[in-house]
């Protein structure tokens, strides 16, 4: 019994019954998942081993990130085998994106004096994005190369967290040009992005840039004054674009009431609450219930699937693994001195918080639905490259206080 | 899909969400663990060295300070500046308010020449260095210290 205290213990019965359920489910039973499954559980069992022998920081963030991973690619093989796949391949290249991230971050010194160069890159990755993206789901924001396709936005939010902290972790008194004061020059650089998103039609990566803006603002420069003009400013640019621009009002009014056409606009919605509220507390089990009559259920709307057939627990399980997830993030980030190192850790904890809440509550219905992944379970490769490499970032910096 | 999948994954949904749940209770269990070690070792500050120990009561204050600062060097400038050894960002201090040196045995204190002064026991400070004693008041700026010496 003793071993079941230890959470390592735990995610390994759970891998284990994951992937032999899996094998179950198949038909015909296919060996191949026993080998993947068992590839997962010795990734998840070495980086902890490690992690753990070699003091490199927080224990516990690789161990609920292993278990939320679990989780999505069983329902992803579940859902569409050939995704479930393909997520995990990119699960083994995201580990070792993962470690390299760590060590650049442990042993790379000048990262906090490049704020210009990471703007300018997140512009890069814009234009490009712009003049070679190709659409898909109502949004442009796709680069396609070969066999490859890349989501730069996922990597931009990266770029713009460094850029952020930067700022704020250095001299804020310098003049831009002469005469602009700092502060200024990058509230117009974060509408600058704002703005490119909007062109994107990301809206829900520009609500996430926009928040993640604020609470950085509010953390670490605590200027109320700027943050209500923000607000004012953002619910004029949001009134206007409700105003303008028709899949705005089309999104509002399918949050309002889904119902009211339901068999088009509202589908998908109405869809994600009917998987939701037949799963009831335990689910339906894995396999037994309908989720791929939600359209886009492999990537924004995954927490639906997972409460169809995990059950409300299971669901509640999700959202208390992201919870305790940027609790860690939250005090690894109080424990810092000031500085580049700090900022690095908030910007994060509130970027996997803030998109785990807008994702999490368009699928619910409690705020306006916008497509954005849900960290380390939705389908992509390039948000869960992005979103391991932002978790070395913040392993790196749980190790800082541990050397202390 | 076969009856003998659809028992099996009946019966192991319970199973399945008993076991997320250990995991998420034996988290936050390690987590409780690390927080009440991290707080036993908190409460008995070790001190080998003089220290100034803050009094004045700090969630009344708009800016950081810590609970004691040890006295690690033999000079010490205490004030707004960020070079300074203890810096405070009190806009009541001057960028180098007060310095404490250690001479012959004793910690010396001297006023730097700052706009608000400092105040010993509650009097204003001259321009002669004063020699401190055990448990004397400090008051610089906004922020109140109590000097405990150790050793000789």
């Amino acid at each position: 019994m003793k071993a079941l205290k230890k959470p390592i213990i735990l995610l390994l019965i759970t891998t284990v019954m994951a992937f032999a359920l899996l094998f179950f489910y198949r038909t015909p039973m296919d060996v191949n998942i026993l080998y993947i499954g068992g590839s997962v559980m010795l990734i998840s069992a070495i980086t902890y081993f490690a992690i753990v022998y070699f003091k490199l920081g927080d224990e516990y963030l690789f161990l609920i990130v292993s278990m939320l991973v679990v989780l999505g690619t069983l329902m992803l093989c579940r859902i569409n085998y050939t995704y479930g796949i393909k997520q995990i391949l990119w699960y083994l290249i995201s580990v070792s994106a993962f470690y390299l991230s760590f060590f650049i971050y442990k042993y790379v010194k000048m990262l906090n004096k490049m704020g210009t160069f990471y703007f300018i890159l997140g512009v890069i990755l814009f234009i490009a994005t712009l003049l070679f993206g190709t659409r898909s789901g109502g949004a442009k924001n796709w680069i396609r190369a070969g066999i490859l396709s890349v989501q730069p936005s996922e990597f931009i939010k990266l770029l713009y967290i460094f850029f952020l902290a930067s700022y704020f972790s250095g001299k804020r008194d310098k003049l831009v040009f002469g005469k602009i004061k700092e502060k200024y020059a990058i509230l117009f650089c974060v509408y600058m992005y704002l703005g490119f998103l909007v062109l994107q039609r990301e809206w829900g990566i520009a609500v996430l840039f926009f928040v993640i803006y604020i609470a950085m603002e509010y953390i670490f420069e605590h200027d109320l004054m700027l943050i209500l003009c923000n607000f004012l400013l953002a619910g004029l640019g949001g009134g206007v674009g409700y105003l303008t621009m028709y899949h705005i009002q089309v999104r509002v009014a399918t949050w309002l009431n889904p119902w009211a056409d339901v068999s088009k606009t509202g589908y998908q919605i109405a869809q994600s609450l009917f998987a939701i509220s037949s799963g009831g507390f335990f689910g339906s089990g894995l396999g037994l219930g309908k989720p791929e009559y939600i359209p886009a259920v492999h990537t924004d709307f995954i927490f639906s699937a997972i409460c169809e057939e995990l059950g409300l627990f299971g669901g509640v399980a999700i959202i208390l693994l992201f919870f305790i997830f940027t609790y860690r993030g939250a005090k690894i980030s109080l424990k810092l001195p000031e500085g580049f190192d700090k900022c690095i850790a908030a910007g994060i904890t509130v970027m996997f918080g803030i998109q785990t809440f807008i994702i999490l509550g368009g699928v619910i219905k409690l705020i306006p639905l916008t497509g954005i992944t849900l960290p380390f379970i939705s389908y992509g490769g390039s948000s869960l490259l992005s979103s391991f490499i932002a978790l070395g970032v913040l392993q790196a910096l749980s190790g800082r206080e541990v050397e202390k | 899909m076969s009856g003998f999948y659809s028992v099996l994954a009946s019966l192991l949904k319970y199973i399945f969400v008993t076991v997320i749940y250990l995991f998420i209770f034996a988290i936050i269990r390690m987590i409780f663990l690390d927080i009440k070690k991290a707080n036993s070792d908190k409460r008995k500050p070790q001190h080998d060295t003089t220290y100034l120990e803050v009094i004045t009561n700090k969630n009344n204050l708009y800016f950081d300070v810590e609970s004691s600062y040890p006295l690690t060097s033999d000079v010490v400038i205490i004030g707004r500046g960020e070079d300074c050894t203890i810096s405070i960002n009190d806009l009541y201090m001057s960028n180098q308010n007060t310095q404490l040196w250690f001479e012959d045995k004793e910690w010396y204190i001297a006023d730097m020449g700052s706009t608000n002064g400092t105040y010993i026991n509650g009097e204003k400070m001259t321009d002669e260095p004063l020699i401190l004693d055990s448990g004397d008041r400090i008051r610089i700026g906004q922020v109140e210290f109590v000097i405990v010496i150790v050793g000789e």
